[in-house]
């Protein structure tokens, strides 16, 4: 009777203190305070921004998935508790569509009235700028890289490879362009201006997006002679009228907290917790899986 | 011998305890309890780093779990090995073998060790961590008494036979790390301009 009240007392501590370290370790990460009260939400965007199809592996840079993303953005816009969102961008850009597509979340989640603040990291480029347009403030780090406003399309040509090693595709086709961009010819020239036609329009929808996010900080005229794809630091892109403000990503909470109006003590919750096993299994899936070199792709 | 009666020695009655474990060799059982210790150790200590808000950001839940479970290999691998050489010096050098003992004693030896950092854990929330600190310190050297007492159970031999086996492996790694040092200085010392 002893040995079990002793043993007993000795494993139900144990199992008390476990049950609350693994409460605490499975609590969404907050800054302070408990889940419910006024919380200014984080969604980091790490690695390049593309569309569901792509996976990031475990071991390589992160990719930022675009339909995780807008899961989080809309889960921010519905959760009363969030009262603002700073987007923490570390990106050197990615898909033309994910990125649109985490622009049109983030355009909604402001229509909520809830202020949506960036704060780039390293590089906040191209896609991962476009982005940062349907954001309230834009706020960067003097020596971030930013800016590479622009559009580019690459096709492999592996032509040669297969002409060497004797195979030699056979393409049956319904029209002309069905198979504009296949790597295993070259482009003719009504195909280059088709793709050059694509690239251009995407380009002018980049410009619109900057000039619908900086409206009255920077001109069409002012715009177009930087948005050749040339990248800014964050302190020259500040003088451009590209960047609201220079500081550290605690600097865009606290700014987040202001706007809202919310107490400096208010909880800071990264929403976009990264899925290990998924991306462990990701990883592995990777291993096996052969690229899609036909998939034509626009990237800014 | 029930898991009542193992635990309850464990912390009373540890010599006799040891002396029946290394006989009946109970190898799953004594796996189930150094992977629960080791699981616990490790989810008390991460729970600390988890209320860090600046720490929060380093590691994901799911990243925790993740590191735990590599960590769990590797530890396994570590008791596992140090049976091995345990064994290995205690025939050797007394002529004594018992492989398979010597492993279910040492994995049922690291139970009192999950007592330190719930310890802690407790007096952290209590605000008593220095009191925290001397109970984890504590239970560290009960789990190196506990592990003398089974490698002197398993081989049957006198405790300073027991703790020259035990301390020779970490007295001959202390030996090559100070070899190694030494001549990493001598050579730094040789391509210095």
């Amino acid at each position: 009777m002893k040995k079990r009240i002793i043993v007993g007392v000795i494993l139900l501590f144990l199992l008390i203190i476990t049950a609350q370290a693994v409460r605490s370790i499975n609590t969404p990460r907050t800054a302070s305070g408990l889940k419910g009260s006024d919380t200014i939400g984080v969604i980091e965007i790490n690695g390049a921004i593309m569309g569901s199809s792509s996976g990031s592996s475990f071991l390589q840079s992160s990719t930022a998935n675009s339909n995780e993303l807008m899961k989080i953005i809309r889960e921010a816009a519905k959760r009363p508790d969030i009262k603002a969102v700073v987007v923490r961008i570390d990106s050197p850009g990615g898909t033309s569509v994910a990125s649109q597509e985490i622009g049109v979340e983030l355009d909604k989640l402001r229509a909520t009235g809830k202020p949506v603040i960036t704060s780039m990291g390293d590089v906040c480029a191209s896609g991962g700028y476009w982005v940062a347009c349907s954001t309230d403030h834009i706020m960067a780090n003097a020596g971030t890289l930013t800016g590479s406003i622009g559009v580019i399309m690459q096709i492999q040509n592996i032509q040669g490879l297969y002409e060497k090693i004797g195979l030699r595709q056979v393409v049956i086709k319904s029209g002309e362009h069905k198979d504009i961009g296949s790597p295993y010819r070259e482009l003719t020239d009504a195909e280059q201006a088709i793709l050059q036609g694509i690239v251009q329009d995407s380009y002018q929808q980049f410009l619109d997006q900057v000039l619908r996010g900086r409206q009255d900080k920077i001109t069409r005229e002012e715009l177009v002679k930087v948005a050749d794809g040339r990248v800014l630091t964050g302190s020259q892109a500040k003088q451009l009228g590209l960047v609201d403000s220079l500081g550290d990503y605690y600097d865009a909470v606290e700014l987040a907290k202001k706007l809202a109006g919310v107490s400096s003590e208010a909880n800071v919750e990264v929403l976009s917790q990264a899925d290990v096993w998924k991306k462990l299994f990701t990883s592995i899936e990777s291993m096996f899986s052969v690229p899609n070199m036909e998939t034509v792709k626009l990237y800014y | 011998m029930t898991w009542l009666d193992i635990l309850y020695g464990l912390i009373f009655r540890p010599v006799e305890t040891f002396r029946i474990l290394s006989e009946r060799k109970p190898l799953v059982p004594s796996m189930v309890v150094f992977a629960a210790v080791y699981m616990t150790d490790f989810l008390l200590q991460g729970a600390g780093t988890f209320e860090n808000p600046l720490a929060g950001r380093v590691l994901s839940g799911q990243q925790f779990w993740l590191l735990g479970l590599i960590g769990l290999v590797f530890a396994v691998m570590a008791w596992v090995l140090s049976a091995a050489l345990f064994s290995l010096l205690a025939e050797l050098l007394y002529g004594k073998s018992n492989g398979k003992g010597v492993l279910a004693s040492l994995g049922f030896a690291v139970f009192p060790g999950v007592l330190g950092p719930a310890l802690y854990y407790a007096a952290g929330r209590l605000d008593i961590v220095w009191l925290g600190f001397i109970l984890y310190a504590v239970s560290i050297l009960w789990v190196f008494c506990l592990q003398i007492i089974a490698v002197r159970e398993s081989f049957s031999l006198g405790t300073g036979q027991a703790v020259l086996v035990y301390l020779l492996p970490v007295v001959l790694c202390i030996i090559a790390a100070a070899l190694v040092i030494g001549l990493s200085i001598s050579m730094l010392g040789t391509f210095s301009l």
